[in-house]
């Protein structure tokens, strides 16, 4: 049986698009991670939507499509002006204000405790929110003296005079600020807390098992919290997490203790 | 133009432009502009290559490696099966890196006529045909090691579609500009000497349902089906082409330059006795 060139062709096209189709109809067919954030399993709040799971490519439209919450909103509380907020970022933030000092750092993280702020979600402290957040979150009353206590040494003072704030059009994000008034020149509400917080976060969502060796954890204590062998030193400690059904934020909370001691 | 040379330039051109504008509309979409009737993945997850570099990580420890999705897998299957049943077609049908190699080489047909894809020695040519097997392992032990896409450091096919934007590395800009420029004087140098994807593929030349067969008893031996080949394949000395450097082209075929009606074909063994019949007269 011999096949000439355009049958060739036309059984490949076939092949290739109406596998392409299947997979797409039995659900193989992923261009991109998921944007659906994991539910919560138990408590109180079990069934809804993780924050925890909130990802750096989540856009703020991924967000509201999970938590209900406007994206106007979100750019608002972390200072971003733009004409289009849905397709921001939370890895956006992140490369916006950069590390604000050795270990604090506004970003993915900061992302979810606002939302798990927004939705009464209770949260493990130790993400840092700029105090726009913390004016937004009042003004939708969400924040409380609880809260205030809890947060009272994670809130950074960033500039927030419409000259200085974070401008986002639809083709560029653009930091407005000048360099005398970075965000690294931030203010907290107590300089010795800062300091004593610089080693806190220093796990965060892409941190991997061999960076977290580096920070001082021993690779057995760091099994032990996971509950597994570690197979491979690149992989990261969130990923593991996932595998093995642990609360990524528990985690690196006793991770970060144990940076501390 | 021949007929099987125009129904395969077509299908060059139109994979070319599907993921060339493919990986123009996600550069849009980040932007928060769209073209509204093309997707708008990114050129990782439509390309089959990073599920032959995911596999063995996600086989091994569960994960994906980052910026690879299940798309590029089930790419990988699809582009298995279909060279599976006709060898690698991908290669000279569907990827726009091969083709735009071969346009360019055009012009270096016109530029060195006969010399043309003849500059390398034997004898280095052959020995550097194995260096795209080193590339793959390479790559698929460097990337299942680091869970990172190492050869997105260097890939030349992920700067063609992105050399305007600031995900395109630096390296991967200078060996798409080495390959294009080698195409001046080697016929498709990158899939000849380094590329992964075209290793892996190549071996279902071996395997695959449909060959190109040469007829024995009709063949004039004229050499025409050689010298046309573009991976410098000795077609007349063999009855059935198990080059894993085949790609299936058809520059060969009686469709082409061959002479003689009915003589090289793409086609499926007769089977005899458990053995395909021109399978069975090389074993005899």
């Amino acid at each position: 049986m011999t096949i000439k060139s355009f049958p060739l062709l036309v059984i490949s096209l076939l092949i290739l698009f109406g596998g392409i189709w299947i997979s797409d109809v039995t659900g193989l067919w992923q261009t991109e991670s998921s944007k659906t954030a994991e539910k919560i399993l138990e408590g109180a709040f079990a069934g809804e939507a993780n924050p925890g799971d909130i990802r750096g490519s989540y856009s703020f439209e991924d967000i509201r499509n999970n938590f209900d919450i406007q994206p106007s909103l979100i750019a608002a509380a972390f200072n971003i002006i733009s004409d289009s907020p849905e397709i921001i970022k939370a890895k956006d933030i992140e490369a916006m204000y950069g590390e604000i000092s050795e270990a604090i750092e506004i970003g993915t993280g900061s992302v979810r405790l606002f939302v798990s702020i927004y939705k009464g979600i209770p949260f493990v402290e130790g993400e840092y929110l700029p105090r726009s957040a913390v004016v937004v979150l009042k003004e939708e009353g969400k924040w409380n003296e609880e809260i205030q206590e809890l947060m009272n040494d994670y809130i950074i003072d960033t500039i927030t005079d419409s000259d200085t704030d974070i401008d986002i059009n639809t083709n560029s994000i653009n930091a407005t600020q000048n360099d005398e008034s970075s965000l690294s020149d931030v203010n907290t509400n107590d300089a010795d807390s800062l300091e004593e917080h610089e080693v806190k976060t220093t796990i965060v969502g892409k941190t991997s098992v061999a960076e977290a060796i580096e920070l001082g954890i021993s690779l057995e204590s760091m099994e032990e919290v996971l509950g597994t062998e570690v197979a491979n030193m690149n992989l990261y400690i969130r990923d593991i997490c996932t595998q093995q059904g642990l609360s990524f934020s528990e985690v690196k909370t006793t991770l970060n203790s144990l940076i501390e001691e | 133009m021949y007929k099987n040379k125009r129904i395969r330039v077509m299908s060059q051109i139109f994979f070319f432009v599907l993921v060339g504008l493919i990986g123009f509309n996600h550069y849009l979409s980040e932007t928060g502009q769209n073209i509204g009737f093309i997707g708008s993945s990114s050129i990782h997850a439509i390309c089959p290559f990073g599920g032959v570099e995911a596999m063995v990580a996600l086989l091994q420890f569960g994960t994906w490696i980052p910026k690879i999705h299940s798309s590029a897998m089930v790419l990988f299957g699809i582009i298995l099966v279909l060279s599976i049943l006709f060898g690698p077609i991908v290669c000279s049908y569907m990827c726009p890196l091969g083709s735009i190699q071969e346009w360019i080489g055009n012009l270096g047909k016109k530029i060195f006529k006969k010399r043309y894809n003849h500059f390398i020695p034997t004898k280095l040519d052959k020995a550097l045909r194995y260096l795209r097997y080193a590339v793959l392992i390479f790559t698929v032990y460097l990337t299942t090691n680091s869970l990172k896409l190492v050869f997105l450091e260097v890939d030349p096919y992920y700067a063609l579609f992105n050399f305007w934007s600031a995900e395109a590395t630096i390296g991967g800009i200078i060996v798409l500009i080495i390959v294009l420029l080698s195409s001046l004087f080697v016929e498709r140098a990158w899939c000849k000497y380094a590329c992964p994807f075209g290793a892996a593929v190549g071996l279902t030349n071996k395997i695959s349902v449909f060959k190109i067969r040469r007829n024995t008893n009709t063949c004039i031996s004229c050499n025409k089906c050689s010298v046309a080949c573009p991976m410098n394949i000795d077609v007349v000395s063999k009855e059935t082409i198990t080059d894993d450097q085949c790609i299936r082209c058809g520059q060969c075929t009686s469709e082409r330059v061959c002479p003689v009606n009915e003589t090289v074909e793409l086609k499926m063994a007769m089977y005899t006795s458990g053995f395909p019949t021109s399978d069975k007269e090389e074993l005899i």
